[in-house]
């Protein structure tokens, strides 16, 4: 009696393993839930924590629904193949789950990349007049002339162009969606 | 996020060399539990597709997490992994969504709940999201602000309750807005015209009817000329007196009119002033006005017609002028249709001489031709139409390049792969050796398609490929088909439903786990779920799915009220004042299964009750079994009956077109408080009994059962009562055929035969008791005669024959002449031919909505002593 008694409390005092959570929905986009092994593999790729991957990854869920509609930005299978051994390039993944993971992240953001490049780039114009007035405003220790600097600001310029346009419509995009968090969300941000 | 893109078109145009990946698989599984309450855990448990014993894959885990929350059931499931011996144990948790258990309003009781459900357009069991509260929370403030409380504020919540949560709203409404003071700004002699009550001061602001009497005042307004009048609205609201003053701003603008110079169009000028007037004399109005005139002086022949416009000032008058230049008038003089092939293409042009030559009508005369060559086959037919410019009398010619016919010399489907047979492609409209026509290979190619679609190739694809031969006198015609890989039904995941059982819904579906999606699927399991009449709303959509063979099926379903109530007074000559109740419950115990109970009463003492059960699913098939119990009780001037009975009846489609009922019945009819023959007033009151088995095969091919214009209808009946189970002691066969032939476009002929044999046994009376008599005469048999007449005592066996022709005579009548022979004999042994009698006769039939009206005028053929000659009948319905 006294052993059982003595291995009970031994038994007690060892303490159980502590259960790991492996999945959950994180938030849920236009009745979409966004899990939690998605963010994981989003965050990895990207570098991010779990929070701005979350967002990360709600955006660019929104912009691939957006860009699945306009069949100009339909992948073929040599641009997948090129978008997944870009991305392999950069990330290795570690499970044949990461592997599938991957594959279809490479596939949404080489169609977003090709729907971005139909419907903004044509939009970017660079004035002759902002890219004088950013030569002038920027120090040229090398003497640099401006014939020579103008191709690499005008380059710069036109991609901070591009991203005011892109950031634009992931606005626009969040504004039309119905995104509700499980998690806390960011600062500033009510949630819904 | 602009990081986001622009890294990955930086990885996108630079990519770097990377390790090979030596993926490693998960922990094995070593058990797998639900953690949730028991009902949902029976519920849930067909999605768990992870199981003990294998490894753990994400994959897996993910898309049970999907299928749990694609229920609607859920905010979240939580997935815990811990290490056990032999691997690890899975723990799902899902954790409830706020689903809307009931509305409540707290604050201030300027709303009702109902009206609160209403506007906030809040569903039962719908998750109540912040976000979907919020705005039902605005919708409601918006309501009460039109409502004159201009201060409402409405703050919503979901407060958790057992199964869910109720929405609640606190309303703090504020104060009734009144209106201070309303005034017209304007013109003094603009503002005098206008006789538009306005607001009074005191009472209570809505915005809404501020708002049509600016409306009202902008109509007058136009109504007096002003055709661009303006009446803008300002409110000034005051909070420390909750009042708000009303201006009413009037800028009539100039008084206007219209002119038209032309006067072929001269006509129009009520029209146009009505479109312009509505359309505040803006371009849009102005413009259409303008296509009217020019379109109606093209029909009128002149082909050149131009129609411009012009503003005048006169005076303080603004007037819109259209000049119209009709130019000269053409008219067809002749039409030709010349060329190849032009047999039989005159007659489909709608173009006649002495008509006004219209351009429009002359092209599509020509798209008319062009088309009809084409069903014939010249599938490169071209028809170009020939008219002199200018006015005066025309010739129109249409000429006619045909083209080679082109026939199909050989048609072949290839496909990779056959379906199974009962899911090949219907008849093709391509034949071989038939006329080849690109309309029938568009459709053949969609037939082809859907066929593949609907057997779950969503993906598949057909190329319509043709090769004709050199005098395009033949086509070689291939529809190439790319089946791509089929894709089945993963899951069928069901939500929304409040009180029905999943079952109900499942045994529904003809869409099916593990068989193939196919659309004709979708659509015939959404027709049988709205069928049912137990949701206001079905919808049927798939996953979003990212392994492209197996989609799972998400089955949303609304639920409708469970209980309908309708109720009926009236008033009869002889029952007086009558009133009736009917209420129904659907959807008993969450199965489909129905309640209903019917009442009705008089003041003259009468009533009847009438219950009925529903059960849809009979012996575990989709069978419908009915339960029916009535007692009815009158009380006449010259008897009293009463009736009681209870029917159980099934019905079964057999085939297409053969059906069965069975049935057992005990019907007991007593008359009290007379002496009379109860055939005196109407057999449906004679007394007695009946109790048995009684069973029909049913074998219909008729188009249309009210109005038969084709097929064949046969039904037999027959029936056992027996004194054993309370009844008389009987039996009852009774058959009838009818055919139904079109023997024109406009005259059908209808023929039908009947026979009825009845018999006692045991030592009884012969004659069956009255009530199970067969009676001839009246509106459906033998027309010469009144109802029952042809044997007023009616006997066991009954013999009826009859054809009738139907001739259309215009719109929805018809004409009918018939001819008719039967009898009723005492006993069947009583039955011989020499003993028929005949009627013939005329009528009328006005097709209505329930059915053919019918007047009917039959005369007997062999009328004998004491018998009228004639008699006319009004009914609904055909005689058969």
């Amino acid at each position: 009696m006294r052993f059982d008694l003595v291995t009970a409390l031994l038994l007690a005092a060892v303490p159980s393993p502590a259960p790991a959570v492996v999945e959950r929905i994180l938030a849920v986009v236009d009745g979409r839930p966004v899990l939690l092994s998605e963010v994981a593999v989003f965050g990895k790729v990207r570098g991010q924590q779990e929070r701005p991957a979350l967002d990360g990854l709600i955006d660019e869920q929104l912009m691939y629904h957006e860009a699945a509609r306009l069949p100009q930005a339909a992948l073929s299978p040599e641009e997948d193949e090129r978008a997944l051994a870009s991305l392999k390039a950069r990330v290795q993944a570690s499970t044949p789950d990461e592997e599938e993971q991957l594959l279809r992240l490479a596939h949404r953001e080489a169609a977003i990349l090709k729907y971005v490049e139909f419907r903004f780039r044509p939009q970017v114009r660079v004035a002759e007049e902002a890219v004088r007035a950013a030569y002038d405003g920027q120090a040229h220790p090398d003497g640099q002339s401006f014939a020579e600097a103008a191709p690499a600001i005008r380059e710069r310029l036109a991609q901070a162009d591009l991203s005011r346009r892109i950031e634009e419509w992931v606005k626009e995009l969040r504004r039309a969606a119905e995104i509700r968090y499980n998690t806390v969300p960011r600062a500033g941000e009510g949630a819904s | 996020m602009t990081t986001l893109v622009l890294a990955a078109l930086m990885a996108g145009t630079a990519p770097s060399p990377a390790p090979a990946v030596s993926p490693a698989p998960g922990p094995m599984v070593a058990a797998v539990r639900l953690e949730a309450p028991p009902e949902d855990v029976a519920r849930l448990d067909r999605y768990l597709e992870v199981k003990a014993g294998a490894p753990l894959e994400p994959e897996l885990v993910r898309h049970v997490v999907e299928l749990i929350y694609a229920t609607g059931e859920f905010a979240d499931v939580v997935v815990e992994t811990t290490p056990a011996a032999g691997g690890v144990d899975v723990v799902f948790r899902p954790v409830r969504a706020p689903l809307l258990a009931q509305v409540r309003v707290e604050g201030d009781h300027v709303l009702k709940p109902e009206a609160v459900r209403r506007i906030s357009r809040l569903r039962p069991r719908e998750p109540l999201w912040p976000a979907r509260l919020d705005r039902a929370a605005q919708d409601l403030a918006l309501s009460l602000v039109q409502r004159g409380y201009l201060e409402a504020r409405v703050t919503p919540a979901a407060r958790p309750v057992p199964g869910g949560a109720d929405a609640v709203f606190t309303v703090v409404s504020g104060p009734v807005v009144r209106v201070a003071s309303s005034r017209v700004e304007g013109e003094l002699s603009v503002i005098v015209r206008i006789q538009v009550p306005g607001p009074r001061p005191g009472e209570p602001f809505r915005r809404e009817r501020v708002q049509s009497v600016a409306q009202r005042m902008r109509d007058v307004l136009v109504g007096q000329g002003h055709w661009r009048a303006a009446v803008s609205l300002s409110e000034a609201y005051d909070p420390a007196a909750a009042r708000v003053d009303l201006v009413f701003r009037l800028d009539p603008g100039p008084l206007s009119d219209v002119e038209i110079h032309g006067d072929v169009v001269a006509h129009l000028r009520g029209r146009v002033r009505a479109l312009l007037k509505d359309g505040g004399l803006k371009s849009d109005a102005v413009e259409e006005a303008s296509d009217l005139l020019e379109s109606e002086a093209r029909r009128q022949g002149y082909r050149l017609a131009r129609v411009t416009h012009r503003e005048e000032q006169r005076a303080s008058l603004q007037v819109l002028v259209y000049d119209v230049e009709a130019g000269p008038r053409a008219e067809v003089a002749s039409v030709r249709v010349e060329g190849d092939e032009t047999e039989g293409l005159a007659r489909l042009i709608q173009i006649l001489p002495g008509e006004p030559l219209v351009d429009g009508e002359v092209a599509e005369g020509a798209r008319v031709l062009t088309r009809a060559l084409e069903e014939r086959g010249h599938a490169a037919a071209r028809v170009d139409a020939e008219v002199p410019e200018g006015g005066g009398t025309l010739p129109v010619v249409f000429r006619v390049h045909a083209g080679p016919r082109t026939r199909v010399s050989t048609l072949h489907v290839e496909s990779p792969l056959a379906l199974p047979a009962g899911s090949a492609p219907r008849e093709l409209r391509l034949r071989e050796g038939g006329a080849y026509r690109v309309t029938d290979l568009a459709r053949d190619r969609d037939t082809v398609l859907a066929a593949y679609r609907n057997t779950g190739y969503t993906q598949a694809e057909v190329t319509p490929e043709v090769i004709f031969s050199e005098d395009r006198a033949e086509a070689a015609v291939t529809l190439r088909v790319r089946p791509g890989e089929p894709t089945k039904v993963d899951h069928v995941v069901i939500t929304g439903l409040e009180r029905t059982k999943e079952e109900v819904v499942r045994r529904e579906l003809t869409v099916k786990e593990g068989e193939p999606l196919g659309l004709d699927r979708v659509l015939e399991s959404q027709r049988r779920l709205g069928g049912l009449g137990l949701f206001d709303r079905v919808s049927i959509t798939e996953m979003d799915p990212d392994t492209p063979h197996q989609r799972s099926v998400v089955v949303r379903a609304e639920e409708a009220p469970l209980t309908s109530v309708s109720y009926g007074v009236g008033y009869a000559e002889r029952e007086r004042v009558r009133a009736s109740a009917e209420v129904t419950r659907r959807n008993l115990f969450g199965m489909d299964r129905r309640l209903t109970v019917f009442a009705r009463a008089s003041l003259q003492p009468s009533f009847r009750l009438l219950t009925t059960f529903r059960e849809p699913y009979f012996l575990g098939r989709k069978r419908e079994l009915f339960f029916t119990a009535f007692r009815e009780e009158e009380h006449r001037e010259t008897f009293d009956f009463t009736r009681t009975g209870v029917t159980v009846q099934t019905a079964h489609t057999l085939s297409a077109n053969w059906s069965a009922i069975l049935r057992q019945t005990y019907q007991e009819t007593r008359t009290y408080n007379t002496d009379e023959d109860c055939l005196t007033f109407g057999r449906e009151f004679c007394p007695g009994t009946l109790s048995g088995p009684s069973a029909s095969l049913v074998y219909d091919t008729r188009d249309d059962p009210l109005d038969p214009k084709r097929g064949f209808f046969l039904a037999t009946d027959g029936l056992l009562s027996l004194h054993i189970l309370g009844g008389n002691t009987l039996v009852k066969g009774f058959a009838q055929g009818a055919t139904y032939r079109a023997l024109t476009a406009h005259t059908i002929v209808a023929v039908s035969a009947r026979v009825g044999l009845a018999r006692t046994f045991r030592g009884e009376d012969p004659l069956v008791p009255k009530p199970d008599r067969f009676f001839a005469g009246g509106d459906y048999s033998l027309r010469g005669f009144g109802v029952d007449e042809v044997r007023p005592d009616g006997g066991n066996a009954l013999l009826l024959g009859g054809i009738e022709l139907r001739r259309h005579l215009a719109g929805a009548f018809w004409a009918a002449a018939f001819a008719e022979t039967g009898n009723v004999y005492p006993l069947v042994s009583d039955m011989a031919l020499g003993d028929l009698r005949y009627t013939a006769g005329l009528g009328l039939r006005y097709k209505s909505a329930v059915g053919p009206l019918r007047f009917d005028w039959g005369y007997k053929l062999d009328r004998q002593p004491g018998e009228s000659p004639y008699h006319l009948h009004f009914t609904i319905g055909h005689a058969f």
